[in-house]
C-alpha cells in the first residue's frame, strides 16, 4: 500500500483497481515473454533473411502495435474507467472530496491507462533495440513514439472532457471516434485545422517515424504544438466540467478560445497545406477557395451555437450562482462583441494567409471572403438580439427560458421552408418567391445566402431581422421579472 | 458556538420541477438536525446542495465561512456526505478503499492507517477488512459508507438514509455514532424515514415537502402543543370508535387515531383530566387506558398535513 502515499490518490487507486503494482509487473513479464517468444519464433521461421531485415520488419510491426495499444486499448481503458465511476457514482464521491480537479484528471489520464503505458514503454525500449539492430535511425523511432503519445493524449483528454459527467455518452463517443478515424484523412484535406487540432496529423507523422523514416522537423513540430495546445485545452475544459457538471458543456470563454485555436490552425494549415501530412499520407488537395470556406464556416457555426445558448443561460439561469472560478465565470463582454471580435481575428488571420501565399497574390480570395464576413457579423448581431429578446420574454412570462426556444428555433430554421420551396415548388411561382423571401428573414438564412455568394434580398432580410429583434427586446425589457439575487 | 454551516435561499429546479424553493438554514457545532418528508420532497437535493454537489440557482452554501462552490478545495475536507446508495470501488478491499478515501482527504501514512483502523473497528468490519467490497451484503456496504464519511473527520456530516439496509444491531450502533458526532461539536444532518430513530438522537427537526421547509425547530419546540394543553392517549377495551363522542366534548382538539388508540389535545391540568375521564366513563365508554403523553415525532409529522408516509 506504500504507493498510496505519493500525492496522487486517484492515480494510485486506479493502479490498485488493475490489481496493483505486483499484478501489473506480472502482466508486463508475461507480455515481455510472449513478445520475445514471438520475435525468436519469427527469426527461426524466417532464418533465410538477414538479421537486419528481420529486425526492420519487426520494428514496423511493433510500430503498428504501438498505435493499436495507445489509440484503441488505451482509449478503451479510459472510457471504461469513466463509465464505471459514473455509474457507481464514484465520480460524485471524488467531486465531494478535497482532491483537486487537476489531480483527478491526471489520475484518470495516467492511472486508468497505466497498464497500457507500461506496455508502451516496454515496446519503446524493444523498438529502440530493433532500430539499432536494423540500422534504422533511432531518432525516427523516438520522435514517432513521441508524436503517437501526444496524439493519444489528445484523444484521451477529449474523451475525459466528454465523459466526465455522464456515462450515457460512452457509446456516442465510441461512434464519433470510429467515424473520425474513418473519415479523418478526407476531412484533413478539406479542413487542415481539423487534422492539426485532433492529433491526426501528429498521428500520421508518428506512423512515418515508427516505420523508420525521419520526419520533417518543422512540419512535425507544428503538428506537435497544435496537438499539445488541444491537450491542454481539453484538460481545462474537463476540469471545468468536473467542477460544475450542470453548467453548459463549454463556457463562452472556452468556446472563444477554441475558435481562436481553429483560426490559428486554419491559417497554418492553409499556408502549409501540401506539407502538413507526411508524403505517404498526402492526398489530392481540393481548391483553396473550398478550403477557405470550410475553414471559416466551422467556427462560424460554433459561434452561432455559442451565441444562442449563451443568451439562454447568461442573463438568467446563472445570475444567482456564485461562480468564482475564472473558467466558470460569465464573460463580462456582451456575446455579440466577442463574436464580432472573433470574426475580425479570423479575417486578419486570413489576410495574413493571403499575404504569405504567392498563389494568392491577386487578392481575390480575400475579397471573396470579406463580403460574406460583413453579412455574417450583421447576422450575428441580429441573432444575438433575437435570442436574447426571446429568452427574456419567456423568462418574464414563465420564469423559465425554455419557451424562448419556441421563438428562437422557428426564426433560426426558416431556411427549412426554403428547402421545401426548392423541393416542391417551381421557379417563378409567386408562392415560391414568397417562400424564398423567408430564407433571408432568418439569421441562419443570411449566413447561408452570404456564403453561397448571393446578395439576393440580403439587406432587406437584415432589416426585417433587426425589426423583429427590436420588438422582442422591447417586449423583453418591459415588465422584467425580478432576477433572483 | 460559531456557525459551521450556513445556507441561504437555496433554489434548485429540474426542468418544471422545483426541487428546492428558497430554503435557508444555519447550523452550529453540536446541532443534530433530522430531515423528514415524503419521497421526492427535496431532502436529497438539499443534502447534495449542502455537500457542494448540486449548484443552487440562486443560493449559496458556506461551511466554516468558506463557499462550498468556490475555488478553495480545502472546504470539502470539512464536509462528509453519505448518499443513499453507497458509492465504492467494489474491486478493492475495505481497507484499501478506506485508505484511498483517507488519502483523497490529504491524510497520509500512519495517521491515515490509524483512522482507517479506528473506523473499521467502530463499524464492526474488523473481520472483513481484507474482503473485496463486492462480496459484502447491502448492510455491510452501508457501514463502509458511514466509515468512508467519518474517516476524514469532517466538521459537517450529511447522512442520507444512513440506516437503510442495516440490521437492528447496526441501527443501534449508528444511533450511538451519530449522537457522539454531535457531542464532538460537529454539525450533523440526517435524512431518514425512520422517525423513531430521529426522535431519539436529533435535537432539531425540519419537515420538508415540495422543496419547502414546512416546519422546523428543536424537537421540544415542535412537539410542545400550543397554549396550556398537552396530549392524552385513550384506548378502549371493545375497540369501538369514540371519535364522534369525543368531538362533542369541549376542550378536546387535534383528535387523531394513533396505534390502536386515540390521541388528542386537552388542558394540561390533572383535575380537568380526571373530570374528563369521569365524563368518558359516564358516557358508557369501556376505557382501557387514559394516559397523558408526549406527542411522538410520527404524530407531529402526521399533524403537519404531509399526506404520504414512507
Amino acid at each position: 500500500m506504500g504507493y498510496f502515499n505519493i500525492g496522487l490518490p486517484l492515480f494510485s487507486c486506479q493502479v490498485q483497481l488493475h490489481g496493483g503494482l505486483r499484478r501489473l509487473s506480472l502482466h508486463l513479464m508475461i507480455y515481455a515473454f510472449i513478445s520475445v517468444s514471438l520475435a525468436v519464433g519469427y527469426r527461426l521461421i524466417d532464418h533465410d533473411s538477414s538479421l537486419v531485415s528481420v529486425a526492420d520488419n519487426m520494428q514496423k510491426w511493433l510500430g503498428w502495435g504501438q498505435v493499436i495499444l495507445l489509440v484503441a486499448v488505451g482509449t478503451s481503458a479510459l472510457v471504461r474507467a469513466l463509465y464505471r465511476d459514473n455509474t457507481t457514482r464514484m465520480m460524485e464521491s471524488h467531486r465531494s472530496s478535497p482532491m483537486s480537479a487537476f489531480n483527478i484528471i491526471i489520475g484518470y489520464l495516467i492511472g486508468s491507462t497505466f497498464r497500457v503505458l507500461l506496455f508502451f514503454l516496454f515496446n519503446l525500449l524493444a523498438g529502440f533495440v530493433l532500430c539499432i539492430l536494423s540500422h534504422n535511425p533511432t531518432a525516427a523511432w523516438l520522435s514517432g513514439n513521441c508524436c503517437l503519445f501526444l496524439s493519444s493524449l489528445a484523444i484521451w483528454s477529449a474523451a475525459l472532457f466528454l465523459l466526465m459527467h455522464s456515462s450515457k455518452r460512452s457509446g456516442a463517443f465510441s461512434i464519433l471516434f470510429l467515424l473520425l478515424s474513418c473519415a479523418g484523412p478526407a476531412l484533413i484535406t478539406l479542413l487542415p485545422a481539423f487534422g492539426l487540432l485532433t492529433g491526426l496529423c501528429s498521428g500520421a507523422w508518428s506512423v512515418m517515424g515508427m516505420t523508420g523514416t525521419l520526419p520533417n522537423r518543422g512540419e512535425m513540430g507544428i503538428s506537435l504544438v497544435a496537438t499539445a495546445c488541444m491537450v491542454v485545452y481539453w484538460i481545462f475544459a474537463a476540469i471545468r466540467r468536473f467542477r460544475h457538471p450542470a453548467l453548459p458543456i463549454l463556457s463562452v470563454n472556452l468556446t472563444m478560445v477554441l475558435i481562436l485555436f481553429w483560426w490559428g490552425a486554419s491559417v497554418i494549415g492553409l499556408v502549409y497545406r501540401e506539407r502538413l501530412m507526411p508524403p505517404m499520407f498526402t492526398m489530392e488537395q481540393p481548391d483553396i477557395i473550398v478550403q477557405v470556406i470550410c475553414a471559416v464556416v466551422v467556427p462560424l457555426f460554433l459561434l452561432a451555437i455559442t451565441i444562442v445558448f449563451g443568451q439562454q443561460h447568461q442573463p438568467f439561469q446563472l445570475k444567482g450562482a456564485r461562480l468564482t472560478n475564472p473558467l466558470d465565470r460569465l464573460s463580462q463582454f456582451p456575446l455579440v462583441v466577442l463574436a464580432v471580435l472573433n470574426c475580425c481575428v479570423g479575417l486578419l488571420l486570413l489576410w495574413v494567409t493571403a499575404k504569405y501565399r504567392t498563389s494568392w497574390s491577386s487578392g481575390e480570395p480575400i475579397l471573396f471572403v470579406a463580403r460574406p464576413y460583413a453579412y455574417t457579423i450583421a447576422a450575428y448581431g441580429t441573432m444575438a438580439l433575437i435570442s436574447s429578446g426571446s429568452f427574456r420574454v419567456s423568462y418574464n412570462l414563465t420564469r423559465s427560458t425554455k419557451f424562448g426556444w419556441l421563438l428562437v428555433l422557428p426564426i433560426l430554421f426558416l431556411p427549412i421552408i426554403d428547402f421545401v420551396r426548392v423541393m416542391f415548388l417551381t421557379e417563378g411561382d409567386p408562392t415560391a418567391d414568397a417562400f424564398g423571401r423567408l430564407l433571408v428573414y432568418s439569421p441562419l438564412g443570411t449566413l447561408i445566402q452570404a456564403w453561397m455568394n448571393s446578395e439576393h434580398l440580403l439587406v432587406e432580410g437584415l432589416i426585417v431581422q433587426a425589426i423583429a429583434a427590436a420588438i422582442l427586446c422591447v417586449l423583453g425589457l418591459r415588465n422584467s421579472a425580478p432576477v433572483p439575487k | 458556538m460559531d456557525t459551521l454551516l450556513k445556507a441561504q435561499h437555496l433554489t434548485v429546479e429540474f426542468g418544471k420541477l422545483t426541487a428546492l424553493q428558497d430554503v435557508s438554514l444555519e447550523m452550529r457545532g453540536g446541532d443534530l438536525l433530522g430531515l423528514i418528508g415524503p419521497n421526492g420532497a427535496g431532502k436529497t437535493t438539499l443534502l447534495r446542495c449542502l455537500a457542494g454537489l448540486q449548484l443552487p440557482l440562486p443560493g449559496y452554501v458556506e461551511v466554516m465561512g468558506m463557499d462550498v462552490f468556490g475555488q478553495d478545495e480545502a472546504v470539502r475536507s470539512h464536509i462528509g456526505f453519505a448518499p443513499d446508495s453507497p458509492p465504492a470501488y467494489e474491486e478493492l478491499t475495505i481497507e484499501d478503499f478506506l485508505l484511498f478515501i483517507a488519502n483523497a482527504h490529504n491524510l497520509r501514512g500512519t495517521l491515515a492507517q490509524e483512522r482507517v483502523d479506528f473506523w473499521i473497528e467502530q463499524v464492526w468490519l474488523e473481520e472483513k477488512r481484507k474482503e473485496q467490497i463486492k462480496n459484502l451484503s447491502r448492510g455491510m456496504k452501508q457501514r463502509i459508507t458511514i466509515a468512508q464519511v467519518l474517516v476524514p473527520n469532517p466538521t459537517v456530516v450529511l447522512l442520507d438514509e444512513p440506516s437503510s439496509g442495516l440490521d437492528p444491531g447496526g441501527r443501534i450502533q449508528l444511533r450511538q455514532i451519530i449522537a457522539s458526532l454531535a457531542n464532538q461539536g460537529k454539525a450533523v444532518i440526517v435524512s431518514s424515514h425512520i422517525l423513531a430513530d430521529l426522535e431519539e438522537y436529533c435535537n432539531h427537526i425540519a419537515i420538508i415537502e415540495h422543496g419547502r421547509i414546512l416546519r422546523s425547530g428543536s424537537v421540544y419546540e415542535l412537539k410542545k402543543p400550543k397554549g396550556h394543553s398537552c396530549f392524552y392517549r385513550l384506548t378502549l377495551a371493545d375497540g369501538s370508535d369514540p371519535s364522534l363522542l369525543l368531538r362533542e366534548i369541549n376542550g378536546i382538539a387535534n383528535l387523531q387515531a394513533s396505534n390502536g388508540g386515540y390521541l388528542f389535545e386537552f388542558a394540561d391540568d390533572p383535575l380537568l383530566a380526571a373530570e374528563l375521564l369521569r365524563d368518558l366513563i359516564g358516557r358508557k365508554l369501556l376505557v382501557n387506558s387514559f394516559t397523558r403523553q408526549q406527542e411522538s415525532l410520527e404524530d407531529l409529522y402526521l399533524r403537519t398535513g404531509v399526506k404520504q408516509v414512507d
